[in-house]
This record gives structure tokens, C-alpha cells and sequence, in this order.
């Protein structure tokens, strides 16, 4: 599985992702700042305008408290009389209504009704100003004439006369102006109060449309975020239902996150709830020094100081030995391999949570431990894998039968060779017939290491053969050497049985038949052997009753082929060169058959067409190879030289290779022969053929129906 | 890697032999050597070592009651009690491990010798497919030296 990245998570920022809210909040602020703004400076103006209508209302007040003021005086006039009180109130009232329309005309501060200063402003509307202009040219005029009335105690009837018939005249005209100032006034307001109520009418509209955008871009993206959310959760619970490795989460108290692979449970053989402590759970499982250096392990990789990747080697837990009471299927004790990686989960330079991925590592742990075993038993020779490849299953399966059975003989004469009476030349000839057997085997099916090692083995065997006693190394050299080639036994016996079951599934073919694959091997045999020995040698072979007779049978005829066909091309087919300079033709032939006569009898019969079994000519080669003394060799009668072929130990050959020299192929031929019951004849005319006639009869094993055709 | 080599058992045999000649003026000697998958031949009593390092398994001299009661009375020990044919026994482990201590150096952690009697003919923990099995002579007993060691390096 794919270690998780633990490098800081990068949330997108919340002013990002939120940005389109954001600004559609900030504008509907703005706009509401801006109608609050404007619906201020338009109250601060009706205030104004307020102001100005009290004020201009006042004017008309004080024009008629002007006239009843100076009629008062001119009424105690007449009757003598002067009352103070009516001069001030001319002097209130006219310095009032005097102040105030010198103000509407320039703007200014006057008194208010509450006696307090009032800033009134200059008039705009054109309409209030025509009004005030036309109040000025009579006030003006009134307030001459007014003025000594004012000052002066003393009231002249002329200037009081002057003064209220002027104020006869124009009271009226004055009232009326001060009444059109207030009115404009009034109208203006109204006017400036409808805008303002339409501003605002706008406003909140365009307002609640900016508040309804809001909202549903709001909504909007509110749901898109779930979906997304739900849709991450949705496949998050996918992965972590599907995934095989155990997948969890621990915070900065070990414990365990809330969210968790299903697997986990099976994976840790324990329950796993969100929130449960994960060390508990760790401590069921391993030793508790593998607990305490995790628990150092996971503190450490929550501290942030030490970089994970110089972490990884240090874990504990990267593959442990875990033994827990599996909860699926209680009391099975059983010793599991787990794996624990444990990778940072980063938010701002902070570990906020450690990725933990469980494994169930056993199978890879197993598989490794054997290997590692096989590789501790000897190394596997490719060669010999090549050959075992190459090799026909069913020789290759009947080379192992024999060749264990062959060691496990050879095992059983070594733990009994002191109760037998035969002395240790004699138990090394016995080891020798069963070494050489495998090696016929061996060189048949082309297993060259095999064969190199029976080889040596021989080879020790010989040396063994001369010595009469054996010191203890030497006695101990025959188990070891038999060892060696147990474990290379047991090597090739994996590898075929893998091989079979290979076979077996892929492709379900026919194995060879018997005969086939014994004319196969033997063909293979006498190509090795006719290289080795530089001839050109042709097999002929008649074997198809082989495929009805027992497999034991046609196993020791196997064996017996493997040794004549051996024997024939070292010992019997002749050079090239001789052949011909003998008039025969340059290739040889051994022809080999199995026949059976109409009385059941089996004739197995190997010929050679080479240069014959010929006494005299074995006699000098004894004399020659100096192993025979002349006179003893000279005495032998013609049959006893031939009897010597198949004593154990006789050769011709001045050095022994691996094809023959050792003596022990013709010995090994009639001992099989005694296991057999058959009797063995031989013909031989020199320089044309020899030929082995074995008759194998009332054999139990032959299927006589199958056979009648083939006699 | 090689396996055990006829050299390196011999260790193991010529220290009981050097034992015995030592003990008894007279060595004892090879019988018969072969492998044995699952019937090894435990006698009476058994002095066990186990080795590890380099090489895992152990190493089993098992000896009749009768050969070891011999031994006692040539060492002239009266008391010839299952313990102390138990500690001849463990003795002669102890003497094996000494030696192959010396041959196989660092290369070969030895144990401590364990003394068992009536071993079965079974191995709690079989080393080698096929153990070597060393029939030790000695008068006319026969003992058994089982050497289940493999080398694993």
C-alpha cells in the first residue's frame, strides 16, 4: 500500500472559499452605510428645514405683535399715558423679526423659541427668497419709522402716526409674505421628506434584494460543501470498508480516531470502537519491551523534533511478533507477523493525528524464513534447475523413488555394518552398487550435479575399498557424504513436486508414456556417453511392452538398459576409425527390445553390433591395466574371463571416468537380474556383435491380454 | 555456507573418547555412523547441549544405565544413584562442550549441558531432516552420540 504523504495538510484558506459571500456581505454593508449616510444628511436638513419653518411661522407672528404692540402705544398716546412694557415688547419683537429675516436672507445665528441661538441658513429656494427679498423692502421702511418709537420715551404723535399707518398699510402685505415664506418653506420639507421616504423605500428594497443574494449564494454553497463533504465521506467509507491493511488514526492521547478501516478489528484480532485507547489494544498483542519502546516511538513522532523519514528505521513495530487470542474464533493461539507504519498528519507545523496502517504480514514473513531456510540448506544450482526443467516428470519422478530408496538402503547398511560379518570392503562394494545405480540414473535424465556427486562419492567409496581398517573421520565421511546428497535429494524432490503441481494446473497434457519416456532417457543417456567417448553410436529401440508390464519392472529394466547401453558404447561399439578399417559401417547401433513369446516368457534383449566379448582380448587388457597377475590371468579358462565382467570391481580401463572404468555396471546388471528371477545369456561373435538376452518368464506382473497384440 | 564436515563431528567423538581413555585407560570408539530422520536410539540417560550462533540444533550423548554404572565403579564412585549416573552423563556433555568450545570458537554459542533421563526416540526440536546417529563403543556397551546441528551461516 502507498505510504500516505504526511506532509502539512493545506487547507484552502477560509477567505478564499468563502470570498463571494464575503464580498456580497461587504457590498450590503457598504449600501446600507451609504442609505444610513444619506438618510442622515437628509434628517440633518429637515432639522434645518424645521427650524426654518418655526422660524418663518414666527415671523408672522411677530409682524401681528408688531402692529398690536405699536397700537397700544398709539391707544395710551391719546390717553397721555406710556407704558414701558409696550417699548420693550416693540423693541423684542421688531429686533426678533428683524434679526430673523436678515437671516433667511444671509444665513445666521438668531434666537429660538426656547431663547437659545439657532443657526439658520441661507435660503436657496428661489420662491422663499423672492418673499424675503419683497418682506425687506417693507420691513426695511417700517423699521426706520418703528426705531424712535423704540428709543425714545417720549412718543411723538407724528412719527407714531407715520408709523402705524404705514404699519395700517402693510400688515397685511407682510403677513402674507411671512405666510408664503412659511408655506414654500413647508412645501420644500415635504418635497425633501418624500425623496428621503423614497430613498429609503429603494434602499430597503435593493437592500433585501442584496440581503436575498446573500443568502441563497450562502445556501448555495453551504450545499455544494455538504455534497462535496458528503460525497468525500461516502468514498472515504468506501476505502476504508475496502482496503485489506488496518487504517486508523491516533490523536495526541493514543487514542483512536473515528474514523477506521473494517479491517482493523480482523487485523488486530480486537475490537476497535472510535475513541478507544489504542495502547491497551498494543499491549494485548506484544511483548512489553516491544510496548514501551513504541509507546517512546509514538510520543517521539508526536514531539515534531526528530524528521519522520530519520524515524522509520527506529519503529518497533515494523514487523513484530504478535500472539493474540483470535477473537473470531477464541482460544486459537496463533503467531501472527503484523506490521505498524506510522506517518504524521500535519496541519501548521503541528502533528495533529498519526496515520497508523496495520499489516498482516505472517504469509510474507513465513515465505521469507523458508527461504532463507532452503537458502541455508545449499545453494540452489541453477544448472541443475535448468535440467530438472527440462527433464521428463515421469523419469525425473521415478529417478527420486529410486534414488531415495537407493540412499535409504545405502543409510541402513551403514547402521548395521557391525552386525554384519562382512568386512568394510565389502560394505563400501555394497554402497558402490547403489551409488553407481543413481549415477547411471543421473546421467540418464542429464542431472550432471547429481551425477558428479555420486561421482565423488564413488570416488571416495574406491579409496575406502583399499584401506582395512577406517579411522573414525573416515567412518563418519560416509553418513555426511550420504547427507550431502539427502539435502540435494530433498531439493530436487521441492522443486519437482512444485513442478508436478505446475504441470498439473496448466496443463492437464498426457504424461509420456513409459516406453517413451525410458527410450527418451536412454537416447539422451547415449548421446552423453557416445560424446564423451568420442563415438557415434545410433540406438534402435522396440520398448512399447514396457507400457504393460508393473513399473518395478520396467524400472530394473530401465536400470539394466542405463548399464548395457553404458557398457556398450565404452566397451563395445568402436571407434569411428576402427569401424571402418574394419569394413562396418562408421555409426554404431545397440538395438534394444522387449519382446514376449505366446507362452508368456519376456525376452529382453540388448545387442551391440561392436567388436564382440573377446577372451583373449580381455586377458591382455587385464595383463596390460596391471591390476591381474600374468600367471593367474592365464589360467582363467575362456568362460571364467567372462564370468569376471560381472564380478564387482573388474575393469579393464587403465583410469576410471564417470561412463565406466569402476567395474560395477555388469555386477549391478545381474543383481538386478537376481531380483528379477531371470536368467541372462549371452551371445557374442567378435567384431560383429554382443548381445544380452534376458528371460523374464511367468512375470505375475504382464498384462497378457493387453500384450497378445504386440506378440 | 557448508554443512557439518566428518572433521568437525569428530570433535564431538574424539572428546568422549579422550574421556574415557582419560577416566579408564581405555578410549572408547566408533561403531557405526548413520542418519536417522525419527528414530533415534536414547538410552537410559542423556546429557544435552544446544548450539547456536553460526550454527542451531543440538547435540544428544545418550548412554545405557549399565554403561554408566561401569564407569562409576572404574571411577571407584560406590554411589551409583540415578543422580549421579545422571551428572556422569552430564559430565561427559560438559567434556564435549568444552571441546567444541575450543574448535568452533565464537563461531559455536554452546549451552549449559542438560541431564535428562528416558528421552523418547523423538526430537522436541529437530534440526536437521536427517541427524547424524554415532554409535560409541565402549567395552561392550554402545552409546549414542545424536548430532542434530546445522549450520545456519
Amino acid at each position: 500500500m502507498a505510504i500516505v504523504d504526511s506532509n502539512s495538510i493545506k487547507t484552502p484558506s477560509a477567505l478564499n472559499k468563502y470570498r463571494g459571500i464575503l464580498i456580497a456581505v461587504t457590498l450590503f454593508l457598504l449600501f446600507n452605510l451609504s442609505v444610513l449616510g444619506l438618510n442622515f444628511y437628509t434628517s440633518s436638513t429637515l432639522d434645518n428645514d424645521a427650524v426654518s419653518i418655526n422660524l418663518s411661522g414666527r415671523q408672522r407672528m411677530m409682524s401681528q405683535r408688531t402692529v398690536k404692540a405699536l397700537m397700544t402705544i398709539q391707544v395710551d398716546a391719546a390717553q397721555g399715558q406710556f407704558n414701558e412694557k409696550n417699548t420693550a415688547e416693540l423693541n423684542k419683537v421688531t429686533s426678533l423679526f428683524d434679526s430673523t429675516l436678515t437671516a433667511f436672507k444671509a444665513g445666521g445665528t438668531v434666537l429660538g423659541g426656547n431663547v437659545k441661538p439657532v443657526v439658520l441658513n441661507q435660503l436657496t429656494d428661489t420662491v422663499a427668497i423672492k418673499s424675503v427679498d419683497q418682506a425687506l423692502q417693507i420691513w426695511q421702511p417700517y423699521k426706520k419709522l418703528l426705531a424712535p418709537l423704540i428709543v425714545s420715551k417720549v412718543v411723538d404723535e407724528y412719527t407714531l402716526d407715520a408709523a402705524t399707518t404705514y404699519a395700517r398699510n402693510n400688515n397685511l402685505a407682510l403677513l402674507k409674505l411671512m405666510n408664503d415664506l412659511t408655506t414654500t418653506l413647508e412645501n420644500s420639507t415635504k418635497a425633501k421628506a418624500s425623496k428621503l421616504q423614497l430613498i429609503q423605500t429603494i434602499g430597503l428594497i435593493l437592500s433585501l434584494i442584496l440581503f436575498a443574494n446573500i443568502v441563497f449564494n450562502a445556501l448555495r454553497k453551504l450545499r455544494a460543501s455538504d455534497g462535496e463533504i458528503e460525497k468525500a465521506q461516502r468514498e472515504t467509507t468506501e476505502i476504508l470498508n475496502t482496503v485489506k491493511e488496518g487504517l486508523f488514526l491516533i490523536d495526541p492521547q493514543f487514542n483512536v480516531g473515528s474514523q477506521f478501516s473494517s479491517s482493523i478489528s480482523k487485523v488486530l484480532q480486537h475490537e476497535i470502537s472510535a475513541n478507544m485507547p489504542f495502547m491497551p489494544i498494543l499491549g494485548k498483542l506484544v511483548s512489553d519491551e516491544i510496548y514501551a519502546s513504541a509507546q517512546d516511538y509514538i510520543t517521539l513522532l508526536f514531539g515534531n523534533k526528530v524528521k519522520e523519514s530519520l524515524m522509520l528505521s527506529l519503529n518497533p513495530l515494523m514487523q513484530v511478533k504478535v500472539q493474540a487470542n483470535n477473537y473470531i474464533t477464541p482460544n486459537n493461539l496463533s503467531t501472527r507477523y503484523l506490521s505498524f507504519q506510522f506517518n504524521r498528519v500535519v496541519e501548521d507545523k503541528r502533528v495533529l493525528h498519526l496515520l497508523v496502517t496495520v499489516q498482516d504480514v505472517t504469509e510474507q514473513v513465513t515465505q521469507a524464513e523458508e527461504l532463507s531456510k532452503l537458502k541455508g540448506q545449499a545453494t540452489i544450482n541453477l544448472g541443475l534447475l535448468k535440467k530438472l526443467l527440462e527433464a521428463d516428470l515421469f523419469q525425473l519422478q521415478q529417478f527420486l523413488n529410486n534414488t531415495k530408496s537407493g540412499l535409504a538402503s545405502l543409510n541402513e547398511l551403514l547402521a548395521n555394518a557391525d552386525k554384519r560379518t562382512s568386512n568394510n570392503e565389502d560394505l563400501a562394494k555394497l554402497c558402490f552398487r547403489i551409488i553407481h545405480a543413481i549415477k547411471g540414473e543421473a546421467a540418464a535424465i542429464g542431472l550432471d550435479a547429481i551425477e558428479t556427486h555420486a561421482h565423488q562419492f564413488e570416488e571416495h567409496l574406491v579409496a575406502l575399498q583399499k584401506k582395512d581398517q577406517w579411522e573414525a573421520q573416515e567412518i563418519l565421511s560416509l553418513p555426511v557424504m550420504l547427507s550431502a546428497m539427502l539435502e540435494q535429494m530433498s531439493q530436487i524432490e521441492t522443486i519437482v513436486f512444485a513442478m508436478k503441481s505446475h504441470h498439473q494446473s496448466i496443463s492437464g497434457a498426457q504424461p509420456l508414456s513409459v516406453s517413451t519416456s525410458v527410450a527418451n532417457n536412454l537416447i539422451r543417456l547415449a548421446e552423453q556417453v557416445s560424446q564423451n567417448q568420442q563415438k557415434n553410436v545410433q540406438l534402435k529401440l522396440n520398448l512399447a511392452l514396457l507400457d504393460h508390464i508393473d513399473s518395478k519392472t520396467s524400472n530394473q529394466l530401465q536400470q539394466i538398459s542405463i548399464q548395457l547401453v553404458r557398457n556398450g558404447i565404452c566397451h563395445g561399439i568402436e571407434t569411428t576409425a576402427i569401424r571402418l578399417a574394419k569394413g562396418k559401417p562408421a555409426q554404431g547401433e545397440i538395438a534394444l527390445s522387449v519382446n514376449i513369446s505366446p507362452e508368456g516368457v519376456m525376452y529382453f534383449v540388448v545387442r551391440d553390433d561392436g567388436q564382440g566379448i573377446v577372451p583373449s582380448r580381455i586377458r591382455a587388457a587385464m595383463i596390460s591395466s596391471g591390476r591381474y597377475a600374468k600367471d593367474v590371468v592365464n589360467q582363467l579358462s575362456d568362460k571364467d574371463i567372462v564370468k569376471k565382467l560381472f564380478e564387482p570391481g573388474f575393469t579393464t580401463a587403465n583410469f576410471a571416468d564417470k561412463d565406466a572404468g569402476r567395474g560395477v555396471g555388469m555386477d549391478l546388471v545381474q543383481s538386478i537380474v537376481n531380483t528379477l528371477g531371470g536368467e541372462l545369456k549371452i551371445d557374442t561373435k567378435p567384431d560383429q556383435y554382443t548381445q544380452f538376452t534376458f528371460r523374464i518368464s511367468q512375470h505375475a506382473a504382464i498384462n497378457i491380454e493387453a500384450t497378445e497384440a504386440l506378440v | 555456507m557448508s554443512d557439518l564436515s566428518e572433521k568437525d563431528i569428530e570433535v564431538f567423538i574424539e572428546a568422549i573418547g579422550s574421556y574415557f581413555k582419560q577416566i579408564t585407560q581405555e578410549a572408547a570408539s566408533i561403531g557405526v555412523a548413520y542418519l536417522a530422520a525419527n528414530a533415534f536410539p536414547m538410552n537410559d540417560f542423556t546429557g544435552m547441549i544446544k548450539v547456536s550462533a553460526d550454527y542451531e540444533g543440538a547435540l544428544y550423548f545418550s548412554a545405557p544405565s549399565a554403561m554408566l554404572r561401569h564407569l562409576l565403579t572404574v571411577m571407584k564412585e560406590t554411589n551409583q544413584s540415578e543422580e549421579n549416573l545422571l551428572d556422569a552423563v552430564g559430565e561427559i556433555a560438559n567434556t564435549i562442550s568444552g571441546n567444541a568450545r575450543k574448535y568452533f570458537g565464537e563461531n559455536m554459542v554452546i549451552s549449559i549441558p542438560e541431564k535428562v533421563s528416558g528421552l523418547t526416540s523423538k526430537l522436541d526440536h529437530q534440526s536437521r531432516r536427517h541427524a547424524y546417529v554415532i554409535i560409541i563403543k565402549w567395552k561392550h556397551y554402545s552409546a549414542s552420540l545424536i548430532v542434530d546441528i546445522s549450520r545456519i551461516r
